[in-house]
């Protein structure tokens, strides 16, 4: 299993963020390419653990916003025939006075082309709970599939392609399979970029009643079709909390190099800094004790604030070390770097064990 | 060339159950009820005790998972001379109630256990009831009902007592050889039970083994006895006959091959002297029986044997002062004692030393002169100090004319020889 896309919406900052901190962030985000995502924001994931979900704001009638996130290009299908299988999760909380009464269906959910909505598969869903699910080949609706008011895990198993080329498509809501179809119109034709949506203010009438995001995954099953949907999970924070070796950045102030980059807030005002090329950073993280672990994503938030171009390596680190290299150039300003590390740096699949035993590392070179 | 980094967050995905989410419940209860009776009191512990865990099942949640721990102990200290009573009565009721289309686990663990250690006299019961349910509901044709109870009941009592075990084993291998002796002995005892341990160990052990070791042993045995020639008519004699008359005896050669010599009958101990000198005397004093006729012709009794003289003088000339202070001292010695006397013709006297000497004179230098008296009797037989010729007939008694009154036809010879070598082989 490789992890394509990770977003738990643990790296934006507080609830007191505004949706412009989010969509300023997420352009900071090489891999990402948000949309208009105006006015969202973070709340408290509602599950008593302090971790944050995404936040769609009261819409005016009529009015639309999305929050786009974009499929890495290595992703994007080729040909209809060589399209890829993609498996995708989230959490999604509707309230029940969206002003989406019975019979009529606000869409959530879209996996987006860089064409029209048509054809697209996309979720919807009312002020009852009710869920609607459409792509090429139509509409199917489901009575009573979501908890209103209440958080509901969606999964996603699908080819977005006609049933010709191996179309199909495999819908859970909260680990109750609603569809599954192995030969489906999806997509007619393929596109050359791809991703998806969450979106909220279509076609709503009136109301006060806000969605929610949170846990969002997109993943590649390595070629094992039908499968790969991962249950009902959640996207942890991973914290630093100490220093290790080596600890070759300056810190701004103090002498704890991790102190002044584990905000979830982004602060410029305190960072520690490499000015000498090789300069290598670990820190130890909060413990985490879950069931299984799927995959890792980090985020270093960092500057070029002096020289040409260099690279920053990104990793993680058991005794071995696994790094993703990226490039800094002076001038880009504000840019996060952002690795996804589907194993641990032996090659292992991820156990709670073995990532309490990780460190993560950032490196500069020049 | 330097990079600043603001902030360095990660995230991880997991599935349900990740830090700090809690999606299962927990009820853990303990609880700890003692009633402890000190001295005479009775102590009663009844203990009841409900436990219910209620879980909201969600999604793919099938199982419920109900522990239940209960301890309970109830202590008493009971004299040993009183007539308290001691009971702890449990009761455990376990339930588990699965809804339909999940699987109905009920493992039940119960120890009960009633431990007394009491004097001989207490008795103890432990009474246990257990009942084990697996109740199906909303019964399903295709699952099945498993129930397996396991039961154990003791009871037991722990008294101490002594027991000695004493084995004692030895294990000799005085030379050479193997031996393994492998002994095992248990002694298991329980109440009211007598226990009689007999162990018998025999082994033996035999071992040919060539010592290469000789024993010597020296016998020293040294029997004397004293014989006599059986006739003394070996010898020639003198003719002491002197006067006329009768028949002259037979003109016999005198010998005089013997030594001089006399014995000490006390202790043994034997002087010898050299041949007779020229000069070498012996003045006889005997008591010649004589006798008058009718006619006043004095008639001299000849015996054959010659007289028994009683009193001997002898003069040794020509002694060396060596042989002269042996002969001195043993004349002191044996003063007034038997000894025999043979003479330089071998005729053995048994005599008397009445007289050791007066006066010894040097002749010469280094020769001396010496006399000394005895008065004695004539043997008949020949004492034989020297060693004996093997065709020489020779006896215990002497003479068959002279032997005592002794009964000759079987003769005694308390003589016993046992010869023991006791050795001891050491080991190599």
């Amino acid at each position: 299993m490789t992890l394509v896309y990770l977003e738990g919406f643990e790296t934006y900052g507080t609830t007191s963020t505004s949706g412009s901190d989010v969509e300023a962030y997420l352009e900071k985000v090489a891999t990402v390419d948000n949309g208009t995502a105006n006015n969202v924001g973070l709340i408290d994931n509602d599950q008593a653990d302090g971790t944050y979900a995404l936040i769609m704001p009261t819409t005016p009638v009529g009015q639309l916003f999305d929050c786009t996130f974009s499929v890495p290009a290595a992703y994007r299908s080729a040909t209809n025939g060589s399209h890829w299988e993609v498996a995708l999760g989230f959490r999604f909380k509707h309230s029940t006075d969206m002003g989406v009464t019975s019979g009529t269906y606000q869409n959530f959910f879209r996996w987006a082309t860089n064409t029209s909505a048509s054809g697209n598969p996309t979720l919807a869903s009312n002020d009852n709970g009710d869920l609607r699910y459409t792509d090429n080949a139509g509409n199917t609706t489901y009575s009573s599939a979501l908890n209103t008011d209440d958080w509901n895990w969606i999964e996603m198993n699908f080819k977005p392609t006609s049933s010709g080329n191996g179309g199909f498509i495999i819908l859970k809501v909260n680990g109750t399979e609603l569809l599954n179809d192995n030969s489906r119109n999806i997509l007619q034709t393929f596109f050359t970029s791809e991703g998806f949506a969450l979106i909220q203010g279509q076609d709503r009438d009136s109301g006060s009643g806000e969605t929610a995001f949170d846990d969002i995954y997109v993943i590649d099953v390595d070629g094992v079709q039908h499968t790969g949907l991962l249950g009902d999970h959640r996207i942890v924070p991973m914290i630093p909390a100490s220093d290790a070796t080596p600890n070759d950045w300056t810190p701004s102030t103090g002498s704890d190099n991790y102190a002044l980059i584990d905000e979830a807030e982004t602060d410029t005002g305190d960072y520690v800094e490499a000015s000498t090329s090789g300069d290598d950073d670990h820190y130890g993280i909060t413990a985490i004790t879950p069931l299984t672990v799927e995959g890792v994503q980090i985020d270093v938030d960092h500057e070029m604030t002096d020289g040409t171009t260099g690279s920053l390596f990104v990793g993680t680190d058991n005794g071995t070390a696994d790094e993703v290299e990226f490039t800094t150039t002076n001038g880009d300003g504000e840019v996060v770097a952002r690795a996804q590390f589907s194993q641990d740096p032996s090659g292992n699949d991820w156990t709670p064990t073995n990532l309490d035993n990780i460190e993560i590392t950032q490196r500069f070179t020049e | 060339m330097t990079v600043r980094t603001y902030k360095y967050r990660g995230q991880a995905l997991v599935t349900k159950g990740g830090s700090n989410i809690s999606r299962s419940v927990t009820d853990a209860m303990t609880l700890d009820d003692e009633a402890i009776a000190v001295g005479f009191k009775v102590a009663s512990d009844p203990m009841t005790f409900a436990e219910t865990a209620a879980f909201t099942i969600e999604g793919n949640e099938s199982s419920i998972t109900d522990t239940l721990v209960l301890e309970e102990t109830a202590v008493g200290f009971v004299q040993p001379s009183g007539t308290d009573s001691f009971f702890d009565e449990l009761e455990f009721v376990e339930t588990i109630l699965a809804l339909p289309y999940a699987d109905a686990s009920d493992d039940m663990d119960l120890t009960d256990t009633a431990e007394a250690q009491v004097p001989i006299s207490r008795s103890q019961n432990d009474p246990m009831a257990l009942q084990d349910e697996v109740i199906p509901r909303f019964f399903i044709l295709n699952k099945s009902i498993e129930d397996d109870l396991t039961f154990i009941d003791s009871a037991g009592r722990i008294q101490e007592y002594s027991v000695s075990d004493l084995l004692d084993l030895e294990d000799l291998i005085p030379f050479l050889g193997a031996d393994v002796l492998s002994l095992v002995d248990v002694v298991e005892w329980g109440y009211s039970k007598d226990i009689e341990d007999e162990l018998t160990l025999s082994e033996d052990i035999i071992a040919n083994v060539d010592l290469n070791k000789g024993v010597l042993e020296d016998l020293g045995l040294t029997d004397s006895l004293g014989y006599y020639y059986e006739s003394p008519c070996f010898r020639y004699e003198r003719n002491d006959f002197h006067g006329s008359g009768g028949e002259a005896p037979t003109v016999n050669a005198v010998e005089y091959s013997n030594k001089f010599s006399i014995t000490s009958l006390e202790d043994g101990t034997i002087i010898q002297l050299r041949n007779p000198e020229t000069d070498d005397t012996r003045r006889v004093a005997f008591d010649r029986v004589n006798r008058n006729l009718f006619d006043g012709t004095p008639d001299i009794y000849a015996d054959p044997n010659g007289a028994v003289e009683r009193t001997q003088l002898y003069t040794i000339v020509a002694t060396k002062r060596d042989t002269l202070d042996e002969l001195w001292d043993f004349l002191q010695v044996n003063l007034g004692l038997q000894v025999i006397i043979k003479d330089w013709k071998g005729v053995s006297w048994l005599s008397i030393i009445t007289n050791p000497g007066e006066m010894y004179v040097e002749d010469q230098e280094g020769y001396w002169t010496l006399a000394f008296e005895v008065v004695g009797v004539r043997t008949g037989q020949e004492y034989v100090v020297e060693g004996v010729d093997l065709t020489e007939e020779i006896s215990l008694a002497g003479s068959i004319y002279n032997k005592p009154v002794v009964d000759d036809s079987d003769p005694e010879s308390n003589f016993d020889l046992d010869d023991d070598a006791d050795f001891t082989i050491e080991s190599p």
